[in-house]
């Protein structure tokens, strides 16, 4: 395999053969002193990373984050985090002389009489949006690549958690100018608390400070929204970023690739101007929505009234999903001994939310409890290479999906011209049929698509040239593939038929654990989702595609796979 | 020593200082210097866009005071317009000058495994466990014992701190200001509302005191929609024949749901909708639940008319609590 990187004529970097200047030297020699920085910066500079777009969506995170601090920055200058309620007489007309809150009072100041305060309120709100979007996509290709796995499974629960706190950062930043729209969201969560059996209700009066609305909700939101959620979310990410360094990135399958290499461009100086450019483009695209596309205009809603609401009130896009789920749910509600549960609420609001999310923070470490898989994956699968894992992806979006467009039936209701109860009774059913039809349905398609590659990687390309042969025979001209595609196909790294078990009982009439081990039984009946049908394409080819987990069973150590293939 | 280590310790060759190419890749520009100083033109073009835009910026922060709406606007579009050339143009210069300019070649590096000589693991382990039997706890149950209590019980004060985040909940969720003898103030003109002001098929809401007088508190749950049903409609429960006055109903506007106040009420088929969640309410039939999430029906008020003034009053407060439901309701 060595031979195969053998460098080219000249294919070395110019640097070679020039020696640094001596002022160069020097100041590194200075730091190197003090800090030992040379062989990290030896090390770090020359650092290869992997280039796909889909590697971008991470950085897209990172980067909306970084305007989010300061845009956030720049806001709390202005805004004023008080209940305290005031007479508006500001610049915007239409609300002078109305009583407000002094937050909502700070909120049109800063938005009217602060010269580029609106701006920045809009730039804030955008990367905001980008911020939870960039996540959810990146944490997408982290799951259907399946780059979650060993060595990765604490970067996805850390991850994870940068996930669920960018919602709840969203939610309190979105509800801190207390206007109309997010007043009406604060009362949700109040209703939503006080659906939670036993607690509920102690739990609404602590976080509010009494009834709602109180007027502690807002300064506690600020502190949680300025200080906790975004030290959290720093330190996390630094620790996600200094993982991710230190295990370096998984790349997609191709030739000169392997599970012990990284292909691509190196850190310095390629890569850093790059990302550099990439975080001014970032920037620039959240600047120019700020600019043309209005979001969130608080002065239209009006400060928060109790006693009213505005039609069409939604959410933004991540929390709307929660909205959507509350929307569809149908009304049980059980009165025993005297105690109330609201299945109503409790259910679509806080039980449906825990069972997804912990699905989400587990889901690492059950597929490798079901597929016994213990090996080092440094190697992007093809989503179409884990039938299982992509359907059971698809499934869960295609949930989310539809509680997030149930958030919005009144909406669809309006602009499609069906009744209101038709759209919630659609969803009902949707929400029961839709996820287990796109979970068979992505399997197939992943299955078709396997074959398909199976076929084309052993017969080559189909050309539709038909050609008559001398005997008379009609047959197919094939086209061979060019040399990278076969590589690219990642066909050694297909999910598989799940392994032989061994007979029931063996030859000294002892029963196998799997016939008596009950958690063994579950493991092997849940394998029916991760594992596929032998494919007959697969035995056609023969032994050269055998999918590697069936053909090199782990042996359970980590780093097992180190060093077998390089052979130095 | 495995050859990996050899690899590693001996003298690095000159080669070594720069990732390893794999695949080289020319493009025009490389064999071409005058195409490359064209890609140099692009870029340094780009940067003075973004320069241009800095400028652009600073300008329209002097030029556009906002005082107004409109300008508020004007200003918005032009400081984001300038800032986003400005940040855009150095992007679109920064990524030309990698892709055009730069090498492009492949390069490859090694991974090495991220897990320690067998034997470094094997040395912690001891090493952990020496430190251990050193402090001497697996021995000295008393100091372990003693030890967790005094650590856990430390875990308690933060969480008895916190017991002042708010009042308890007492009966608030239960309670609201409307009692016997309440005059039902329209909740826009702070006025008593009188019999014949209201249409039929009129709705408003309406609160136990002026708006002013109550704690935001207070109006959150104290919020009731007094209606006006088409003569003869009204289906009263058993037991509250007297709760309406000649076809006008009160009804909590606090859903049952998750409290969102309902707004709306459509005056053909007698029904309040919640604008958050779509629970519907039949008012004529004690405003029970027709569709939606909602539970319960909304708590009635009862209500009279003083025979003298004229004045809507209510005869009692609520019976139940209004609002979501909650584990104590019962």
């Amino acid at each position: 395999m060595t031979s195969e990187y053998r460098p080219t004529a000249d294919g070395h970097a110019s640097v070679n053969g020039r020696r640094a200047p001596a002022q160069v030297r020097r100041a590194l020699a200075e730091v190197d002193e003090r800090f030992g920085a040379a062989t990290f910066l030896r090390r770090t500079l020359n650092k290869v990373f992997p280039d796909h777009w889909s590697f971008m969506l991470g950085e897209i995170a990172l980067y909306s984050f970084v305007i989010l601090l300061l845009s956030g920055t720049f806001l709390t200058l202005f805004f004023h985090p008080s209940s305290q309620e005031v007479v508006y007489n500001g610049s915007y007309a239409p609300l002078r002389g109305i009583k407000m809150t002094e937050a909502f009072n700070s909120t049109l100041h800063l938005s009217f009489d602060v010269r580029g305060g609106l701006l920045v309120r809009q730039i804030h709100h955008w990367a905001a949006l980008l911020f939870v979007a960039a996540i959810i996509a990146h944490m997408c290709r982290v799951f259907f690549t399946g780059a979650f796995r060993r060595p990765r499974e604490t970067n996805w629960l850390i991850g994870f958690t940068l996930m669920t706190l960018a919602l709840l950062e969203g939610f309190a930043g979105y509800s801190l100018p207390d206007d109309l729209l997010s007043g009406t969201g604060l009362r949700i969560a109040y209703g939503v608390a006080e659906s939670i059996p036993i607690v509920g209700t102690y739990v609404a009066a602590f976080v509010f400070g009494g009834q709602f609305p109180g007027t502690e909700l807002i300064p506690r939101l600020y502190v949680v929204h300025i200080l906790l959620i975004p030290g959290l979310l720093l330190a996390l990410i630094s620790a996600h970023m200094m993982i991710m360094w230190h295990q370096k990135h998984t790349q997609w399958p191709g030739k000169h690739r392997s599970n012990d290499n990284v292909v691509g461009a190196p850190f310095y100086p390629a890569f850093m101007v790059k990302t550099g450019g990439f975080f001014f483009a970032v920037f620039a695209v959240t600047v120019l929505l700020a600019a043309f596309f209005q979001i969130n205009p608080v002065w239209l809603y009006g400060p928060y009234d109790p006693t009213q609401v505005s039609a069409g009130s939604q959410p933004d896009f991540y929390i709307g999903w929660l909205e959507g789920a509350l929307r569809m749910m149908p009304n049980p509600e059980t009165n025993i001994a005297g105690h109330t549960i609201s299945w109503n609420v409790f259910v679509p609001a806080v039980l449906i939310p825990g069972l997804f999310f912990t699905a989400m923070a587990v889901y690492p470490a059950l597929e490798a409890w079901v597929t016994g898989d213990r090996e080092i994956h440094n190697i992007c699968d093809r989503p179409r290479n884990r039938p299982g894992r992509t359907a059971l992806g698809v499934m869960m979006i295609s949930y989310f999906a539809i509680m997030l467009l149930a958030g919005a039936n009144d909406l669809i209701s309006v602009h499609f011209d069906i009744s209101l109860y038709t759209t919630t009774w659609i969803f009902r059913i949707a929400f029961l049929v839709v996820p287990p039809l796109a979970f068979f349905v992505t399997r197939r398609i992943c299955l078709g698509l396997q074959r398909h590659d199976l076929r084309t990687a052993h017969h080559g390309y189909e050309t539709g040239r038909i050609v008559m042969l001398p005997h008379g025979e009609f047959i197919e001209v094939e086209q061979e593939l060019p040399d990278d595609a076969v590589a690219r196909m990642g066909l050694e790294y297909r999910q598989g038929p799940a392994p032989e078990l061994p007979p029931p009982v063996d030859e000294h009439g002892v029963r196998a654990p799997h016939t008596r081990n009950p958690l063994l039984k579950v493991r092997r009946a849940l394998g029916t989702v991760w594992y596929e049908p032998e494919l007959p394409e697969a035995r056609e080819i023969g032994h050269e595609l055998v999918p590697q987990d069936a053909a090199t069973p782990g042996d359970g150590r980590p780093g097992g796979t180190e060093g077998q293939p390089g052979g130095h | 020593m495995t050859d990996q280590q050899i690899h590693e310790n001996r003298p690095t060759p000159r080669e070594d200082i720069r990732p390893r190419v794999i695949e080289r890749v020319i493009r025009p520009q490389d064999a071409d210097p005058r195409r490359a100083k064209r890609a140099e033109r692009i870029v340094a073009l780009s940067f003075l866009l973004s320069a241009v835009g800095t400028a652009g910026f600073i300008a329209a922060y002097v030029a556009f005071v906002p005082h107004s709406t409109g300008s508020a606007g004007t200003s918005n579009r032009w400081l984001g317009a300038s800032l986003g050339v400005a940040l855009a143009g150095l992007a679109f210069g920064l990524i030309g000058w990698v892709r055009w300019l730069m090498p492009a070649h492949e390069t490859v590096e090694e991974r090495h495994s991220l897990a320690s000589p067998e034997r470094d693991v094997a040395a912690a382990a001891d090493i952990v466990m020496t430190g251990f039997r050193e402090t001497g706890l697996p021995r000295r149950s008393l100091l372990k014992r003693t030890l967790g209590l005094a650590a856990g019980l430390l875990a308690l004060p933060p969480i008895v701190m916190l017991r002042d985040l708010g009042p308890l909940p007492r009966t608030g969720l239960r309670t609201t200001p409307w009692q016997k003898g309440s005059l039902l103030y329209n909740a826009e003109t702070g006025r008593p509302v009188k019999l014949g002001d209201l249409e039929v098929g009129g709705f408003t809401t309406v609160l136990p005191l002026p708006r002013e007088q109550l704690s935001e508190e207070d109006l959150a749950k104290s919020a009731v929609v007094l209606i006006r049903l088409r003569p003869g409609t009204n289906k009263p429960l058993p037991g509250r024949e007297n709760w309406a006055y000649q076809d006008h109903v009160a009804y909590s506007k606090i859903c049952t749901h998750v409290g969102c106040p309902l707004t709306l009420y459509e005056k053909q088929v007698q029904q309040l909708l919640c604008p958050c969640h779509q629970s519907t309410f039949d008012v004529p039939d004690g405003a029970k639940v027709i569709f939606g999430p909602a539970a319960r029906r909304l708590p009635q008020l009862p209500i009279s008319v003083h025979p003298d003034t004229g004045e809507f009053y209510a005869t009692a407060g609520f019976d139940e609590p209004v609002g979501p439901s909650f584990w104590e309701r019962g």
